[in-house]
């Protein structure tokens, strides 16, 4: 410790420096006060009676008060009153200065809100001290005033913390389809907010994802997790990406945004449209349990893999299960909670008792279960989030076609299109097909064609830039080793193009309540033999594409020695 | 990955999934993808691929006549449009479409 700090530590060991309102209707009683103040450094102010001593404190705003009781026109007693109301709950300690000795006197002082008192006459040492102890009560005091503010304060900031936690979970669970026909669940978080998260989605052909996940603990940090996890899974299966893909694709975010000690359980299946397989992948859960249509036990299935959020990406094992199942077959699949469940006596509910539900045939066996897991548990109160899911085999009635706006003839204009594409766009490699179909498929009315116009671009780009413009023979493709070097010689050729043109005109127009889309492509090459053009038979592995054009357009013809082709395709109201 | 191929954990499937466009650009990963892989149940998951062209049923097709004509192979979850591709070029008759 330097010089310094023990000069400060000293003047800490002595009263703080502090602004004294010294009230005294004795002008000599004033004075005598104010310089043995004054020596220890305060700073003094005076008033000689109760109103001025009031009106002197809220201008002033001083740190302690001595305040004798007998003066005129208001005394200590009634200036104490008005002081103490004055600051409300703030800590200003006020000293009677008294001459007063009998003890109903001295009570009184405390009484209206005093803090103590000194006989006079005014004794140095005494009054030096007790200035000395008020200061430091003075000082606790303001310190529990900012600490209970900032109690106050965290508190309402984590209220409305929760609060905004809770619409954000509500949030990212909002798109699940748990009200699908095929599902039934039963979630019961043991906290406000449930470490569990169950979540159902379509996917674009037509079947059904599930995703049951369960976090580490419980409550709050537990839940955190659930917003990545179904933002990924939402994600993922608008895509209709594969089970196995989706389980990676979780434990890549899981394993980046949550801390080491924390991961999730998690089974992920999904159910074929027609309702007739399941795809299952488990990690860390217990076993999934599939029964038939009457409820009796087909097959236990054991979780094969780690919980999400443990393995790195390249170490991630993601085998699913394939289950073929009959129709009404039904899939059982739930959290810890259901067999770690305690009764009163601290016994655990156990795979035992859980699968005597699945023995013999039971209609409601899902019902049974969870009355069967409450009653267990009793009035005990539940320790951890429990979560089932039973998933029927059936069909799925998928709410996923949504109807793309349709055609209204009558309120269509027509409209014109062209793209010229030169040897050097062409050698780029680039395919115009996905740039074109955008910008047309937005188009009114075309949108709903939007995959068959894709098709139809493709063949007709590939077949002139393949065989107009590069010169590539189909033949090759006849073996399996001809078709690489097919495509390897388009890649080469391509490459080094330095000429050719091709032309792509899209007309759109209305006949007869009718929509027409016609498409032309004029290339540079030499052209074909019109009438030399041979269907190609059911093993050939070329000449597919023309057929693919002639099945979805209204027409399709050849002109100017084959190096035009126009289709016509229709939009229907 | 356009392409991944995933071995059943009973070792008896091989599902190779496509996604995004399925055309020539992934003529080499999908032939690899089975190429190794004998006497197994094959099924060809659709359920992220957006587009078919015809040389994907070429593909398909030389996958056919290399695996033999016995090999049961399945495409699976088709999207709609893709359906209709498979549908046209009557690919039903070669392989299982669901």
């Amino acid at each position: 410790m330097n010089k310094v700090d023990e000069d400060i530590s000293d003047s800490q060991e002595s009263a703080k420096a502090m602004k004294i309102l010294v009230v005294d209707d004795t002008e000599a009683n004033r004075r005598l006060l104010g310089w043995m103040l004054e020596d220890e450094g305060h700073t003094v102010q005076e008033a000689e009676n109760g109103e001025l001593a009031v009106a002197l404190f809220k201008e002033t705003n001083p740190d302690l008060v001595l305040m004798d009781v007998m003066m005129p026109i208001m005394d200590g007693f009634e200036a104490t009153k008005a002081i103490k109301e004055y600051l409300g709950g703030k800590h200003v300690p006020i000293i009677f200065l008294t001459a007063l000795s009998d003890d109903a006197s001295l009570a009184k002082c405390l009484s209206i809100g005093g803090d103590d008192f000194l006989s006079k006459p005014i004794n140095e040492q005494v009054l030096q001290a007790k200035i000395k102890a008020h200061s430091r009560i003075k000082d606790l005091n303001e310190q529990l005033n900012e600490q209970n503010a900032k109690l106050t304060k965290m508190h309402q900031l984590t209220e409305h913390e929760h609060k905004i936690a809770k619409t954000v979970f509500e949030g990212a669970l909002a798109a699940s389809k748990l009200d699908d026909p095929n599902i039934r669940h039963y979630i019961s978080p043991a906290a406000t907010f449930n470490g569990d998260l169950l979540l159902a989605a379509y996917s674009p052909s037509g079947g059904l994802y599930t995703l049951m996940a369960d976090f580490t603990g419980h409550g709050l940090p537990a839940a955190i997790g659930a917003v990545p996890l179904s933002q990924v899974f939402f994600d993922a299966t608008e895509q209709g990406v594969s089970v196995s893909s989706i389980a990676r694709d979780l434990n890549r975010s899981l394993e980046k945004f949550l801390p080491d000690d924390m991961f999730a359980a998690a089974a992920i299946a999904e159910l074929n449209a027609e309702g007739t397989r399941v795809t299952l992948w488990m990690g860390g859960m217990p076993d999934a349990i599939l029964t038939d249509h009457k409820g009796r036990l087909k097959q236990k299935i054991q979780s094969a893999h780690m919980p999400l959020g443990i393995l790195e990406d390249h170490e991630f094992e993601r085998e699913p299960f394939i289950l073929e199942v009959e129709t009404n077959d039904r899939l059982y699949v739930y959290t810890d909670g259901i067999p770690e469940a305690l009764n009163c006596n601290g016994v655990m509910y156990g795979e035992e008792r859980l699968l005597q539900h699945f023995s013999s045939s039971k209609p409601n066996a899902f019902n049974e279960l969870i009355n069967d897991v409450i009653d267990y548990t009793g009035h005990k109160g539940q320790i951890d989030d429990i979560t089932l899911l039973e998933l029927t085999c059936r069909p799925v009635q998928s709410d996923q076609v949504n109807p793309a706006p349709t055609f209204d003839a009558a309120h269509t204009l027509p409209w014109q299109f062209r793209m010229t594409l030169t040897a050097k766009e062409l050698c780029q490699g680039h395919s115009p097909v996905g740039q074109l179909t955008d910008m047309v498929g937005n188009a009114p009315g075309i949108e709903a064609h939007k995959d068959y116009l894709h098709t139809i671009l493709t063949e007709l780009f590939a077949n002139a830039l393949e065989h107009g413009i590069l010169k590539l023979d189909s033949d090759l493709k006849r073996t399996e080793q001809g078709y690489l070097d097919y495509y390897q010689q388009r890649a080469h050729k391509l490459r080094s193009l330095n000429q050719g043109e091709l032309e792509i005109n899209i007309r759109f127009y209305v006949n007869d309540h009718t929509g027409y889309l016609m498409i032309q492509l004029d290339d540079s090459g030499p052209g074909f033999d019109i009438n030399s053009r041979n269907a190609s038979g059911d093993n050939d592995s070329f000449g597919r594409g023309i057929e693919l054009i002639e099945s979805l357009c209204d027409s399709v013809t050849y002109s100017q020695n084959g190096t035009r082709v126009e289709v016509t395709y229709r939009i229907d109201d | 990955m356009p392409v991944e191929s995933t071995l059943s954990s009973d070792g008896k499937a091989l599902t190779i999934g496509i996604s995004g466009r399925f055309d020539f650009e992934i003529v080499q990963e999908f032939r690899s993808a089975y190429a190794e892989h004998n006497n197994l149940d094959y099924i060809i998951d659709m359920r992220a691929c957006e587009h078919m062209d015809s040389s994907a049923l070429g593909m398909l097709l030389n996958m056919r006549k290399s695996l033999g004509d016995n090999a049961r192979i399945s495409l699976i979850n088709c999207r709609p449009q893709i359906k209709k591709i498979l549908t046209i070029s009557r690919f039903d008759k070669k392989f299982i479409i669901e």
